[in-house]
């Protein structure tokens, strides 16, 4: 009979921080989550993609009518952008990082083994690598007398031989060891020999490819149809001005022409990541809200327990208990409870991690990420905990005694 | 039972804890009750009076198909051409999307690249979808490359203003077309058609016959998937690449199981003359079963409802904690009810109801923060952003939830008010 009474007492004096140490439990689960979803999305829509994207303008136009003169039109339409001030270079590509089209491959070291990547193919006419703002890391650029068109060779259906890849396709192909030389395939056509291997030239991640750093260059003009994109380079940032001064060139080239982006890459990556931006600041909120929220649990939990231990303090302070002493004790017990809450909160967030990870395929959770919001759930609750702490440790002794 | 003025001169003794209560409450409901609405909007029925009879079949095409392969998710331009001119099944179109490039200088500005859907005649038929004025083109056009299309009624009101624009002809890459229809709105939601591209993407302004777009090769939109090792470029028309999409109408269940009936044979056939591989099979989908199977609703806004779900029993933890700091405090209260003869439950009661009152007062305030929320969604650079619209039904779901919760979170609390001792009042150390 008694020990059922004790074991009453006891489950009813913690019933209270049990709950409050389940709400930092649940809360510190969530945003764990939350964090590392949060981080991720950041860190890829600010990759860098090895391109000067300050000084790299990407313009793709569209021609109603597939003209005849299109090698004409194509050399004027590269001569308006040059006679732009502040152009230093510009030339026809396939493709450009966000631009709206992608052409991917798989990249073999060897002809007909299994083992392949989904990279990105980049063909561009003369300077290519120059204008992209490429930095070529072992190996030499393209010569100028390397570049191809793509109309002359159509014959005998091999254009170029010569191809630079990424550091990162690099690694991949030939483990780290000098690709200088080697050969790759791509898809069933080679081999083409290895000159360069550039540092970066990655774009978004999109179906197809895994790694998104992978990606072979060849020294090819695309061919001149009806849509093109050109890529020019300034010599210094490119200005909002000059930026509008290429466009009207080109529109004004040609009555009809729709341009269907004409922007520096830098902008061009921002808008493509726009809405990873702004579901990342709904989610951020969220995470704040949670925050507060077990933050006012704990603020309540401490105001109330100071409230009814009023008459104790005061006899503790009539007793010589020092101020220091009272609120460190609020300290400590907030103490122990948010770190028994965060950690029950860090295996949470693993099994939950588990289960979104299992259903929803999303990123894992990592360690800097737990020990960061771990950090900031104790520090939250220590702060819950300030204001009634340091309003018991000030009361007046008689005040607390005779309140009882 | 329920003493209504105790209950508020109870939340008025403690209008700080209350408030606090309130406000926990309210955030929770916001978070849940906004993200379970998106999702839930999200995964609608497209075409609820039409999704029931539409269909879509897939065949495993490939020659090199292997065993446990899934089929392509679209047809070969000849697979969908014999299933269109086969007899089997209700309406059916076959269809593919591109972009096309209207010239509209009698406006002084520019052509206007739009996107465009290149089908056969019955696509309009086989979808409801409303005309303003006109018709579909026919079959006759379908088969003659006939230079017709049908617009949209944003284009026609860009175009031609009020008037209809039926009967006059556009010109579309330089080439006369005549409008045969105009189309009233439309948006299916998610554009279940074709989810390449987005899901949630507006249907397209120009419709056009297959035929006739390819005669002029008009630019195409979507995936163009080739197997065997066929570059992209060539032929489509006579390659194995897969890049149609075809819908069929079966009215009820036996013309279902008739029409699987038909591409098993279908398939066999094409088994016998060598085209599909000795483990081919076919796969007829329903409308939702395609949509859910294509899974439209992206895994962000299914993470986002479970985590702010998440969210929603953390406040509810945390309003069931405050409300035991409130019983807790008020012991004494109780305690002098007991010893005044109340009984057990009609504390508990009383505890419970006043937590319904929060509830119901955190459900009003959240229906104003889940028009917030909504608004701020709407704003959002997201395809399905302006499908989300508080509609009555959300505002009295937001209010359930708000005294579902409450009563939740006051469990407790009213049990551990209910075990208050009589004797606790008499104790002056209480």
């Amino acid at each position: 009979m008694m020990r059922r009474d004790h074991l009453r007492a006891l489950t009813r004096r913690n019933i209270l921080p049990m709950l409050v140490l389940l709400e930092v439990a649940l809360a510190c689960t969530v945003v764990i989550n939350t964090a590392a979803m949060i981080a991720a999305r950041y860190r890829v829509s600010n990759a860098p993609t090895g391109l000067d994207e300050r000084r790299t303008l990407a313009v793709h136009v569209i021609d109603v009518d597939s003209s005849e003169n299109a090698l004409v039109d194509l050399q004027a339409d590269l001569d308006a952008i040059m006679s732009v001030g502040g152009v230093d270079a510009a030339t026809l590509i396939n493709q450009v990082p966000f631009g709206y089209t992608s052409t991917t491959s798989t990249i073999r070291a060897e002809a007909n083994t299994e083992e392949g990547y989904g990279a990105r193919i980049f063909l561009g006419g003369a300077d290519v690598i120059r204008t992209l703002g490429l930095r070529v890391l072992e190996g030499r650029d393209f010569d100028p007398n390397m570049y191809r068109e793509i109309e002359t060779g159509a014959s005998d259906g091999k254009i170029a031989s010569e191809v630079l890849i990424t550091h990162a396709l690099s690694s991949k192909l030939y483990l780290g060891s000098d690709s200088i030389g080697r050969a790759v395939y791509i898809g069933e056509d080679g081999p083409y020999r290895i000159i360069g291997v550039v540092e970066q030239l990655s774009g978004p991640t999109i179906s197809g490819l895994n790694d998104p750093n992978l990606a072979v260059l060849l020294p090819i003009r695309p061919p001149a149809e009806s849509r093109r994109t050109y890529v020019a380079r300034t010599s210094h940032e490119a200005t909002p001005g000059m930026v509008a001064r290429i466009c009207q060139s080109l529109s004004a080239l040609k009555p009809g022409r729709t341009i269907a982006y004409c922007s520096t890459i830098e902008n061009m990556k921002e808008k493509f990541y726009e809405r990873d931006r702004s579901a990342n600041l709904l989610l951020l909120s969220a995470t704040a809200l949670i925050a507060l929220v077990s933050f006012m649990g704990t603020h309540a939990l401490v105001r109330f327990s100071v409230q009814r231990r009023t008459a104790e303090i005061g006899i503790r302070r009539a007793l010589g208990a020092t101020k220091g002493q009272i609120s460190a004790m609020y300290w400590f017990d907030s103490l122990k409870l948010s770190v028994g809450g965060v950690a029950l909160g860090i295996v949470g967030a693993a099994m939950f991690n588990a289960y979104l990870r299992e259903h929803f395929a999303t990123v894992s959770i990592d360690f800097s990420t737990t020990l960061i919001v771990a950090i900031t759930f104790v520090l939250l609750c220590q702060l819950a905990t300030f204001v009634p702490a340091y309003r018991a440790a000030t009361a007046h002794p008689s005040d607390a005694i005779r309140r009882g | 039972m329920v003493d209504f003025i105790g209950i508020l001169a109870s939340l008025r003794r403690d209008i700080g804890l209350a408030l606090e209560i309130v406000v926990t409450l309210v955030l929770g409901l916001i978070a849940a009750v906004s993200t379970y609405a998106l999702m839930h909007i999200l995964s609608a029925d497209p075409l609820p009076a039409r999704s029931s009879v539409l269909y879509v079949p897939q065949m495993e095409s490939r020659r090199t198909a292997t065993e446990g392969n899934h089929a392509p998710e679209q047809l070969t331009f000849t697979d969908a051409e014999n299933l269109l001119y086969a007899a089997a099944g209700g309406a059916r179109a076959m269809m593919v999307g591109g972009t096309v490039t209207i010239e509209r200088s009698q406006l002084g500005l520019p052509p206007l690249p739009t996107s465009a859907r290149y089908t056969t005649f019955q696509f309009f038929q086989l979808f409801g979808i409303p005309f303003l004025g006109g018709e579909a083109w026919s079959d006759a056009d379908d088969r003659a490359r006939g230079r017709v299309v049908v617009i949209s009624k944003w284009l026609n009101e860009h175009l031609f203003g009020k008037q209809s624009g039926v009967g006059r002809t556009i010109l579309i890459h330089g080439e006369p077309f005549r409008i045969t229809g105009v189309l009233n709105d439309w948006r299916p939601a998610p554009r279940f058609y074709d989810l390449s591209g987005g899901a949630f993407k507006y249907a397209e302004d120009v419709y056009l016959p297959i035929s006739t777009a390819r005669d002029l090769k008009l630019s195409l939109q979507g995936s163009v998937d080739c197997w065997n090792g066929e570059p992209t470029t060539v032929d489509l028309e006579s390659s194995e690449c897969t890049w149609i999409q075809f819908w069929v109408e079966l009215s009820n269940q036996l013309e279902a199981e008739n029409y699987t009936d038909f591409l098993d044979n279908y398939v066999a056939e094409q088994q016998q003359t060598g085209r599909f591989s000795p483990v081919a099979t076919a796969k007829l989908y329903t409308l939702m079963d395609w949509v859910r199977h294509k899974r439209v609703v992206p895994n962000e806004v299914r993470v986002q409802a479970i985590v702010a779900l998440v969210f929603l029993v953390v406040c509810v933890v945390n309003a069931a904690s405050l409300l035991l700091v409130k019983v807790t405090a008020n012991g004494r209260t109780y305690a002098i009810r007991r010893a005044l003869g109340a009984t057990r439950s009609e504390l508990s009661a009383q505890c419970i109801a006043e937590a319904m009152v929060l509830g119901a007062l955190g459900g009003v305030l959240a229906i104003g923060g889940v028009q917030f929320s909504f608004w701020i969604i709407r704003r959002q650079p997201w395809q399905y952003a302006a499908l989300v619209e508080l509609t009555p039904g959300w505002a009295l779901f937001t209010l359930a939830i708000g005294v579902i919760s409450a009563i939740a979170a006051s469990l407790l609390p009213a049990y551990r008010a209910c075990r208050t001792r009589a004797s606790i009042a008499l104790n002056a150390e209480y």
